[in-house]
This record gives structure tokens, C-alpha cells and sequence, in this order.
């Protein structure tokens, strides 16, 4: 799914909206590439979860105006406003809204955990090791093919 | 598609949990078994370390599958040869006491959910997949706190047992 120039500004300023400006980990706008996140999110789904996620993409885009009555997107609004109405929508009393609210913010965070910086200053990587071992319990295979081959 | 022919007694379809066990059982009982996977079969050498490569590869829709109903629940499930084996967390708890007594009065399983017999085969799974506590070494940032919270707040706490024994930890 491929979305409009106008919806990538839109994706950008709402899954960096999740990172707090005060946040304990500092991210700075060109670390994390979260259109890139949103459409591998998009091309992986069913459907129905493609569907979820542009819709998601619309009403927090326009939160602004049904949320705080301003006749303004939400990539139009300074970065703690943003942050402030994205951190109350999470919170939401309606379900779906608080559902969409939590699937972006999961994109967010795997955008966010691709950034090769982010991950240095969150410590999440310890020493990769190159496993090559092959499975102690590796079964014949008789025949592979196509997309899991 | 290329045709393939086989011959087995038994034909399993997926790799899961629950297929593997199925194959298991049924060839230790001299029986001839193929089982066929829809998902890739996982190098670990070849993994993504970021966790949108890896569900991009291993997850079913990119886990955005979902419950039916008024309150859909996430549903994550996996596409790869071990099914969701290949890519959980590895943590194994034995069936609470309390549990194992509601589904033998209420769905009279009787005999099925036996103290005796289901803690016989916990113990030979335990050994069979050498279940151990996760050590400190192992702990990421968030268990560390909780068992220093626990500690501080003297609540009973424990790590969790995992499948894991080689596991180093490095998120792969
Ligand atoms: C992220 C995650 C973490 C988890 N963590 C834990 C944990 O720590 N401890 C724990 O006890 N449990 C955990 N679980 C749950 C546990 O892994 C599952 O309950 C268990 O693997 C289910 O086994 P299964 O055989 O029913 O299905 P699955 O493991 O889902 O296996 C089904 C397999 O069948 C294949 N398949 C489906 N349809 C077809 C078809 N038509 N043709 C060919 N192949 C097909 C699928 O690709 C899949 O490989 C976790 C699950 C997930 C997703």
C-alpha cells in the first residue's frame, strides 16, 4: 500500500509523537525512518489490518480537531501539544480509539528500534555471536518451495 | 507448484507445537510421518536483528492478526517451520493447581488432568527441554528493576523458567 506525500508527513508526525520530549531516550526527527516502518507494517498485513492502519493514520492525523476542537492536523501542532493529545488518546475512553492509538505506537517503536543509534544508546544489543549451528534436531526435508522455501 | 510424492501413514500439516508434538508421538510409535509447512525454515545466522525484519519474516501478517467481535484481541502467530515455537519467549509453566482442578470438575476431564500423571510429564518435559530459571546474565534492564522493586518492597519474586539453556541472550 502506498501512501500520498500528504500521509507520510501525517505517519511522521504522529509515531514521533509517541517520543516524549522529556523522554528518557532522546530521539531527534532524522534518526528513525517511520514511513518505512508503517509500510513494511502495511505490506506484511491482511487486508483488513492495512485497511486499520490508514484508517489510523487518518483520525490521529485529524485529532486536532475532534479531540481538541482545532482546525488543524496534527503535523500542524507543536511537538508537545502532539505528544500531550497522542499520550490521551492512548488512554481514550472509546476502545478503538485506544486500539489504533497502541497499533501506532507499536510501529513507532519498531521504527524506532531499527535505528542503529537508538539502539546503542538504549543498550538493548548485547554481542551478537554467529550461530551457525545447525538444529540438534534437524528433520529431512523433502521438498521446499515458493514464499517460505 | 511442483508435485511431490511421498507415502506416510500419518500427514501432519504444521510445524507447531502442536504438530511436532503429533509427530513425535506417532513415530516414536513406529509410525511413518511428513509433516508440511506453510513458513520458511528460520537460519538463525540469517535472522533480522530488528524486530520489523524478523515479524516481517517470521510472523504470520505481521502479527496484526486479530480476534473476532466488539473487542478484538491481538492474535500473533507465526509462519515458519517450529510455528510459534521458533519465535516465543520460550517460558514454561506448569498448569496451576487451581486451574487443573476447575477443567476436571467443570469440563469433567477427569482422569485427563490427573495430579499425578500431568506432574509426571511436566517433569519429563522439563528434563526433555531443559527448563531452567533465567539467569541474571540474561536479565534485560526491565526484570532487573522488577527484582530490585521486588526486593525493595519485599515481595515474593522469582525469574521465569525458560526453554532456553544456550539462549546468550543476543536476541537472536
Ligand atoms: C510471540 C509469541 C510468544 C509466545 N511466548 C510463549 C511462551 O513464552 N511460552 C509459551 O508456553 N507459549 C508462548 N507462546 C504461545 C505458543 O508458542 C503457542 O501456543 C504454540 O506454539 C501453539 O502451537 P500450535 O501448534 O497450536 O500452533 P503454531 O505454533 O502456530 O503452529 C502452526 C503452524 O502451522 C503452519 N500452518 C498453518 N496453516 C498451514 C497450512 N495450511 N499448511 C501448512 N502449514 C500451515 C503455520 O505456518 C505454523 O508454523 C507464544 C506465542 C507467540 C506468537
Amino acid at each position: 500500500m502506498a501512501f500520498a506525500d500528504f500521509e507520510r508527513r501525517w505517519i511522521v508526525a504522529i509515531l514521533s509523537g509517541f517520543t516524549a520530549p522529556e523522554g528518557a531516550l532522546p530521539v531527534a526527527d532524522d534518526e528513525v525512518d517511520y514511513v518505512h516502518a508503517a509500510e513494511v507494517m502495511a505490506a506484511g498485513s491482511r487486508f483488513k489490518a492495512r485497511v486499520g492502519l490508514r484508517v489510523a493514520v487518518w483520525v490521529f492525523a485529524l485529532a486536532p480537531a475532534w479531540a481538541l476542537g482545532r482546525p488543524q492536523t496534527l503535523d500542524e501542532v507543536p511537538a508537545a501539544t502532539r505528544s500531550a493529545l497522542l499520550a490521551r488518546l492512548l488512554e481514550h475512553r472509546v476502545y478503538g480509539v485506544r486500539g489504533l492509538a497502541t497499533l501506532l505506537k507499536l510501529v513507532a517503536s519498531l521504527a524506532m528500534m531499527r535505528a542503529p543509534a537508538i539502539r546503542a544508546r538504549s543498550g538493548y544489543d548485547r554481542a551478537a555471536e554467529a550461530q551457525t549451528r545447525a538444529s540438534r534436531h534437524a528433520l529431512p526435508i523433502v521438498g521446499a518451495q515458493g514464499v517460505g522455501a | 507448484m511442483n508435485a511431490l510424492e511421498d507415502e506416510a501413514d500419518f500427514v501432519i500439516v504444521g510445524t507447531g507445537a502442536g504438530g511436532a508434538t503429533a509427530a513425535r508421538v506417532l513415530s516414536a510409535a513406529g509410525h511413518s510421518v511428513v509433516m508440511l509447512e506453510e513458513g520458511a525454515r528460520l537460519v538463525t545466522a540469517d535472522r533480522p536483528r530488528d524486530l520489523l525484519g524478523a515479524m516481517a519474516q517470521a510472523f504470520r501478517d505481521m502479527g496484526t492478526n486479530a480476534t473476532e467481535g466488539a473487542s478484538p484481541l491481538p492474535l500473533l502467530q507465526a509462519r515458519c517451520v517450529g510455528g510459534a515455537t521458533a519465535i516465543n519467549s520460550g517460558i514454561i509453566w506448569r498448569l496451576p493447581d487451581d486451574v487443573r482442578r476447575d477443567w476436571s470438575e467443570r469440563f469433567g476431564l477427569g482422569e485427563l488432568v490427573d495430579e499425578r500423571r500431568l506432574s509426571e510429564a511436566f517433569d519429563a518435559i522439563e528434563r526433555e527441554l531443559e527448563i531452567t530459571d533465567t539467569t541474571p546474565a540474561l536479565w534485560g534492564g526491565n526484570a532487573a528493576l522488577m527484582a530490585r522493586g521486588a526486593e525493595a518492597l519485599g515481595l515474593p519474586g522469582k525469574a521465569i523458567a525458560r526453554n532456553a539453556t544456550r539462549c546468550k541472550g543476543a536476541a537472536q
